[in-house]
């Protein structure tokens, strides 16, 4: 098995993730990653036999250059399944190594099971509603695990780390800047407690009583896609949902949001869900650990004042 | 300039009901535009307007869903160029390269080739960059912003906690994110004149003969959520907050 991943983090998640897979198989466990990252002996003591780090790699400025180091490293390890680590970036190197390849491509991987020597990939479909177990049928199967899915844990094997160089790979497009982008917009994935609101807010005008609620609670705010994509009153790319971000917080407050399956497919990772919307026949109501039937414009301020005062 | 646009038309998820073992149930589910594949179309058709040049929608689907084809072509595609197949395909690898085959036969002088960032129903995000790997040219994905200026194409892409800027040269696949512009709604006129839009119908075996699927879903079971659903009336705020919060401290999580 070969693992891609640029960050170190999950690159440790993957390994450790799938030890347990690549073992039953009788399959070696190699993993790549960028220079940049670092970590090779982090990574050994989270399950690899094997860290091939690639040196300059900053260089590499597309998604196709980067497959192109990767396919020399195809070239070394010879990996039946090559697992990536699923961001943004991940998936797009996945891809379109895949397709250079000639590979079967299975993206959004939540989990591999081994059924009858054969490993399939589980994962959601249809915007969330299923799930399904997935099997591919080209001589190299190239998954795409979505972060977090796999859980990191310290196996220490003693393996090796090498380098090798893919500075003289040419990139066809350039990179000719990098901003980091504001963390506000991003800490919601990572938030203990999160409260979103939805179409139930009637006006922008409105948005204090969730904000006073949510310090109430020491929650991070979000809001559901129509709030940030038709009406504007959140900026770009803080709704949480299937395609949005998703979140694993301890508690979850979705507040007017009525239920749509994109949304509840971003939500499953999260420890108790609360839903409080006026509609009792709205689905969040099914997928909820506690739901009160009420009006929002009443209910909110009594929970928030009452949080206050303790 | 010649612009190509891939647009999956998939079922209305929010329509696929589960039988009695779990499995889906897609009789009489519509047919739909993939909702991120909007912003693709719009962002072939801005660039039209600025340079001029031909939008041509090309997508894996079955012919018959005629109303999501014209939508597309309302939206301001020019042609349409369908690789016929039964219903809405899962397989990235299969879709990828009749996609990359038909856009060679029938568009080679494509410069920019668009692409959503996500399906509606599998939100894979793979299918775009898998194209222009078949074609063998570059991909740049989650681009939030697209210029044309002289020969290059400047991308603005919305990455993994950064925003990167990136020049390139034309032919490239652009995989558009939701925040590259604001999908227009056609108009009655759009609309109208969208059924006298060209429309092929492709055969896959015409396309490329060697596009299989390499992946296959073994199993299909609803998604089952182990929550508690325990509701509180909220007719009385005072009450039903009240009664919330002591479940929420029991719990531990407040």
């Amino acid at each position: 098995m070969l693992i891609y991943s640029e960050d170190k983090e999950l690159a440790c998640e993957l390994a450790s993730g799938v030890r347990e897979v690549a073992d039953s198989l009788s399959l070696k466990v190699s993993v790549c990653i960028p220079d940049s990252s670092g970590g090779g002996d982090v990574i050994l003591a989270h399950g690899a036999d094997r860290v091939i780090i690639l040196k300059n790699w900053s260089t590499l400025h597309g998604c196709d250059a980067i497959a192109s180091s990767l396919e020399r490293v195809i070239k070394m390890v010879s990996p039946r399944y090559i697992l990536i680590a699923g961001t943004k970036s991940g998936k797009e190197v996945g891809a379109y190594l895949a397709a250079r390849t000639g590979s079967g491509c299975i993206s959004e991987v939540k989990k591999v099971v081994v059924r009858n020597g054969k490993p399939l990939a589980t994962r959601v479909v249809y915007g969330g509603r299923f799930t399904s177990e997935i099997s591919c049928s080209s001589g190299v199967c190239i998954m795409i695990i979505s972060p977090h899915a796999f859980e990191k844990r310290e196996t220490h094997r003693g393996g090796s780390v090498e380098v090798i160089d893919v500075g003289d790979i040419p990139s066809r497009v350039k990179r000719i800047s990098t901003t980091p982008r504001v963390k506000s917009e991003s800490n919601l994935q990572d938030a203990q407690v999160v409260v979103c609101i939805g179409r139930g807010l009637k006006k922008k005008d409105d948005l204090p009583l969730i904000k006073g609620f949510a310090d109430a609670v020491n929650g991070s705010l979000g809001c559901s896609r129509p709030l940030s994509q038709d009406l504007g009153w959140f900026p770009p790319g803080v709704w949480i949902g299937l395609s949005g971000i998703k979140i694993k917080p301890r508690l979850y407050f979705c507040i007017g949001v009525s239920g749509q399956i994109q949304h509840v497919a971003g939500i499953t990772d999260s420890k108790i869900i609360v839903a409080i919307n006026n509609n009792p026949k709205a689905p969040i109501f099914e997928y909820c650990d506690y739901g009160i039937t009420g009006d929002m414009y009443k209910v909110i301020p009594e929970l928030t004042s009452r949080l206050k005062r303790k | 300039m010649d612009i190509a646009v891939c647009v999956k038309l998939t079922y209305d998820v929010q329509e696929i009901r589960a039988d009695g073992n779990g499995a889906p149930v897609f009789q009489n589910v519509p047919i739909k535009i993939s909702e991120f594949d909007k912003y693709a179309i719009e962002a072939g058709v801005k660039l039209k307007e600025g340079s001029g040049g031909v939008v041509r929608m090309f997508s894996v689907a079955n012919p018959n869903a005629k109303e999501a084809i014209k939508e597309a072509l309302a939206r301001g595609c020019d042609e349409g160029y369908i690789i016929a197949y039964d219903y809405p395909p899962q397989d990235p690898a299969m879709v990828s390269k009749l996609l990359a085959s038909a856009i060679r036969i029938h568009a080679p002088q494509s410069q920019i080739i668009f692409a959503g960032e996500a399906s509606s129903d599998m939100s894979s995000s793979v299918t775009g960059a898998m194209v222009a790997a078949w074609l063998g040219i570059p991909f740049i994905g989650y681009a939030s912003k697209v210029q044309v200026q002289g020969d290059s194409v400047m991308i603005e892409r919305d990455g993994d906690n950064v925003i990167e800027g990136f020049v390139c040269k034309p032919p490239v696949v652009i995989g558009t994110s939701d925040r590259l512009n604001k999908p227009r709604t056609p108009t009655l006129t759009q609309i109208l004149s969208a059924g006298r839009k060209p429309v092929k119908i492709l055969s896959p075996d015409n396309v490329d003969p060697e596009a299989a699927p390499l992946s296959k879903m073994e199993k299909v079971d609803v998604f089952r959520m182990e929550r508690k659903r325990v509701l509180i009336d909220g007719s009385d705020p005072v009450s039903s907050a009240e009664k919330l919060i002591s479940e929420l401290r029991r719990e531990g999580v407040l």
